[in-house]
């Protein structure tokens, strides 16, 4: 029951915030790099990928999830003591802040770009961030309904493409030839490393009302990413072939140009895929606003709501324009190494929780 | 205040609070020689009980000296009788339509029951009209209306719970719901709720409606209003709560969800295959009368490359003499639009209906020619407008226009980029809206507390015979509400 303002999300909105969020914002970033990388097995890359994060959460959700404190951050408090567990939570924050922010500058760009030459990259930040304050500040059950929503939208759509492009895929592209495995095992480190951003997992899982299911959810969900995905990046090789896709910036929301829509009123149906692109966008920034004012609150006790998601739509708008100016679209690549580090920080506190149950 | 054993005191008392009232009937006479004293208020009450049940009785039957208490049992001849011993108990009784009787040398007084109200009689529905189906709707008598609905729900666990709000206008209240299936914690915090509030008075069910929302600044109504007992009757069925207004031909409904304001009486009363095709519609009508405008803008003034090129021309080609952008083209045909259709609630109900379809073409016509607008703008506002009164609920459908123009502005400032960002914040604010604890977009969002079942009663409208179990509304215990053990129906 996720009822009655009791600042909880039921397990299928935990897997529609996973889905909603990550799901977007990975289709425009991880693409591109793996198929640098993998060149035409990029899809298998993002599969093993996939499925292998699918796996790890499903087994870190099973094993901390029951054993977790009411909240991460009383098991960041009480796991790993009042020094450690500052550390820890100061860390999420900023984690949540550049993360949330890269994200947003990609996102920026691309309105920019693709949707609307008139409207600059700083303002659609500016604007994507006003909307996260306003979802942010309703709360996490505010999130999670929405996320249901944008979720099956973006599942339905993202079905209906693929039915309607599945036939003309060119399969003889899409296979691998032996010297291509190194890269594809490469790739899927990358593949494995964009999914771990879903750290955020463990801070929204504790307030989950039964975390009986919520590994199973966890992992169906990410299972729905890496599939949509890996479909999704075949799909793109496919029609661009190897070489164009590198060339391309969004291979996999550019592709959606070249599909053919029976009985369709728009010309530039990539322009429409993007408007789901920002949909899942303002969801993650929502999120990374919450997540990280829930952080700040938890630092500072005294601290007012209003105060502390303003003060987490600054610091996310911030590292979104120190992306902007460092070129936005690889300032996230430049993370890869830095989500994995972090993504170790953040199931600190869960893991050292269940360590000093077991004894 | 306490009444006094002397009569004269009691009268003095009286007299002076209700000076200046001259609709107020003060009458005094004896009875073997106690002297007693009337008080009622003209117009509003049933003359008829007065003379044949209390003044005949008293007056020619009474054949000792009674007090008040003897005179409530053996002489005053009508079913509801109480004795009162405060004036604040007299004053609300008698400017309700009810009789005060005070006898000498005792401080009580009893009330009877004498309420003869003018009333309008039970008339159609107005504003939830529908082909098939019962045609009463509720009138501005409040018991009226709780009749209307025990008439059909004849069960013992009916509820009826009754009290005034109002410091001034002490308007009745009831609250009825089954008690067996709503939640007492729902039934608890209405009635709470209710009789917290401290204002002068309740006018209408709308007044109590706005206090009760949680959200009052949110466009979008978080409570349901009906005229029709059906409705009300099928709600407290469900699990629901029914606030009946005295004053009000309007019933409230709690809670209300976003779905239930697409829901028509007789999606019910007719075939679930073409209720489930009526409910679609609306659901697309709505979206469609919500977004046309601003997309045309978004499309027309920053995006004319994704529509197809014979389109654009089209557009272009009857735009080309129009001298205003088209924000100023768009806002001219809505307001023009919400003009008709204003002026046409303030005309007779038979000319309302011409004055709105030759307005509309009028003007709509005549724009064009003169060259204000194009053609295609005629035609999104019309769209847009027509779409809106497929959906059946008036509070629903205001909010609606509001948020039309949220997403006209936004679309005209930031073209496709403010139009997404303007659907995104409406679902946002929906998302964070909630009706007594159950989310505004159920089932859409946390169908699972109820195993996704009420996604039945949703976009589609499913057969009765599969709409087994109540809505998340009722109690845990209560989920089912029908039970067939063979094919044909039987139990």
């Amino acid at each position: 029951m996720n009822f009655s303002c009791n600042n909880k999300i039921s397990h299928n909105q935990f897997a529609a915030v996973i889905i909603a969020a990550f799901l977007g914002c990975t289709a425009v970033s991880a693409p591109l790099g793996i198929i640098e990388t993998a060149g035409g097995g990029a899809y298998i890359s993002v599969f093993l990928g996939g499925f292998a994060a699918s796996v790890l959460f499903y087994v870190l959700v099973r094993l901390t999830g029951k054993r977790m404190d009411n909240s991460y951050e009383n098991a960041a408090y009480s796991s790993l003591g009042k020094v450690l567990g500052f550390i820890v939570l100061a860390s999420v924050f900023a984690y949540t802040s550049v993360y949330g922010g890269f994200q947003l500058s990609t996102t920026a760009r691309m309105v920019h770009f693709t949707m609307e030459k008139s409207v600059s990259s700083l303002f659609a930040a500016i604007l994507i961030v006003f909307v996260a304050f306003y979802t942010a500040l309703r709360g996490r059950e505010c999130v999670g309904r929405i996320s249901e929503i944008a979720a099956v939208l973006m599942l339905v759509f993202i079905l209906f493409i693929f039915v309607l492009s599945a036939p003309s895929m060119d399969l003889i592209t899409l296979k691998p030839t032996p010297d291509e495995w190194r890269g594809i095992l490469k790739g899927a480190f990358m593949s494995f490393s964009a999914l771990s951003v879903a750290g955020y997992v463990f801070i929204m899982l504790p307030e989950g009302e039964n975390t009986k299911n919520a590994a199973l959810s966890v992992f169906a969900a990410f299972l729905i990413i890496t599939v949509v995905l890996s479909f999704g990046t075949a799909l793109a090789v496919s029609c661009f072939g190897v070489e164009e896709s590198k060339r391309k910036l969004w291979p996999v929301i550019q592709m959606m140009n070249y599909t053919e829509f029976p009985g369709s009123l728009v010309e530039r149906q990539e322009v429409l895929m993007s408007g789901f692109y920002v949909f899942s966008s303002f969801i993650l920034t929502s999120l990374s606003v919450h997540i990280s004012s829930v952080m700040l609150e938890s630092i500072f006790k005294r601290i007012n709501r209003v105060f502390s998601v303003l003060v987490s739509c600054a610091a996310l708008l911030f590292f979104c324009l120190c992306a902007l100016r460092k070129g936005g679209f690889d300032a996230v690549y430049s993370i890869y190494g830095f989500n994995l580090a972090m993504y170790g920080v953040m199931i600190l506190a869960p893991v050292v929780s269940v360590l000093r149950r077991k004894k | 205040m306490e009444l006094y054993k002397e009569l004269n005191k009691n009268k003095e008392y009286i007299k002076n609070t209700l000076y200046g009232s001259d609709d107020i009937v003060f009458k005094e006479f004896e009875n073997n020689g106690t002297k007693c004293f009337l008080i009622y208020t003209d117009n509003i009450i049933r003359g008829t009980t007065i003379e044949e049940a209390v003044l005949t009785n008293i007056m020619v039957r009474g054949e000792k000296n009674f007090d008040a208490f003897e005179m409530q049992n053996n002489l005053i001849a009508v079913g509801e009788t109480k004795l009162v011993q405060s004036f604040e108990e007299i004053f609300d009784a008698v400017l309700l339509g009810d009789t005060a009787l005070i006898v000498e040398n005792d401080n009580r007084a009893v009330i009877i029951s004498t309420k003869g109200w003018p009333s309008r009689g039970i008339q159609e529905a107005k504003t939830e009209v529908v082909v098939q189906g019962p045609k009463d709707a509720f009138t501005e008598l409040g018991s009226m209306n709780t009749v209307l609905i025990r008439r059909r729900i004849r069960d013992t666990a009916l509820k009826v719970r009754r009290f005034k709000c109002g410091r001034r206008s002490k308007t009745d209240i009831a609250v009825m719901y089954l008690k067996d299936v709503a939640k007492e914690e729902l039934v608890e915090n209405v009635i709470r709720q209710i009789k917290a509030l401290d204002v002068d008075c309740i006018l209408d069910s709308g007044y109590l409606e706005q206090f009760m929302e949680k959200r009052y600044s949110s466009p979008f109504p978080q409570l349901q209003l009906t005229e029709r007992p059906d409705k009300a009757s099928s709600a407290i069925y469900e699990g629901r709560v029914a606030v009946v207004v005295d004053n009000s031909p309007f019933v409230i409904l709690v809670p209300s969800t976003l779905n239930i304001f697409f829901q028509s009486a007789e999606d019910y009363y007719d075939r679930w295959e073409i209720m489930s095709f009526m409910r679609i519609l609306r659901f697309f009508a709505a979206v469609l009368s919500v977004t046309l405008p601003g997309l045309y803008i978004a499309l027309t003034v920053y995006r004319p490359d994704l529509i197809p090129t014979s389109l654009a021309l089209k557009i272009a080609s009857g735009r080309a003499y129009v001298p205003f952008p088209a924000i100023a083209e768009v806002l001219i045909m809505e307001t023009a639009f919400e003009l008709l259709r204003e002026a046409g609630v303030r005309l007779p109900s038979p000319v309302s209906s011409a004055f709105g379809i030759v307005g509309g073409i009028v003007i709509g016509s005549a724009a064009v020619e003169a060259g204000i607008v194009g053609p295609v703008v005629v035609i999104i506002a019309a769209l847009s407008g027509i779409c809106s009164f497929a959906v059946p609920n008036p509070a629903f459908v205001s909010a609606l226009r509001i948020v039309k123009y949220i997403i006209i502005f936004m679309s005209a400032f930031w073209g496709l980029f403010g139009f997404y960002t303007s659907v995104f914040l409406v679902l946002a604010h929906l998302a964070s809206l909630e009706s007594y604890g159950v989310p505004y977009l159920y089932p859409f969002c946390g169908g699972s507390a109820n195993n996704y079942t009420d996604f039945k009663d949703s976009v589609l409208r499913a057969p009765l015979r599969k709409m087994r179990k109540r809505p998340v509304f009722a109690k845990a215990g209560q989920k089912i509400r029908m039970l067939f053990k063979n094919k044909e129906g039987g139990r």
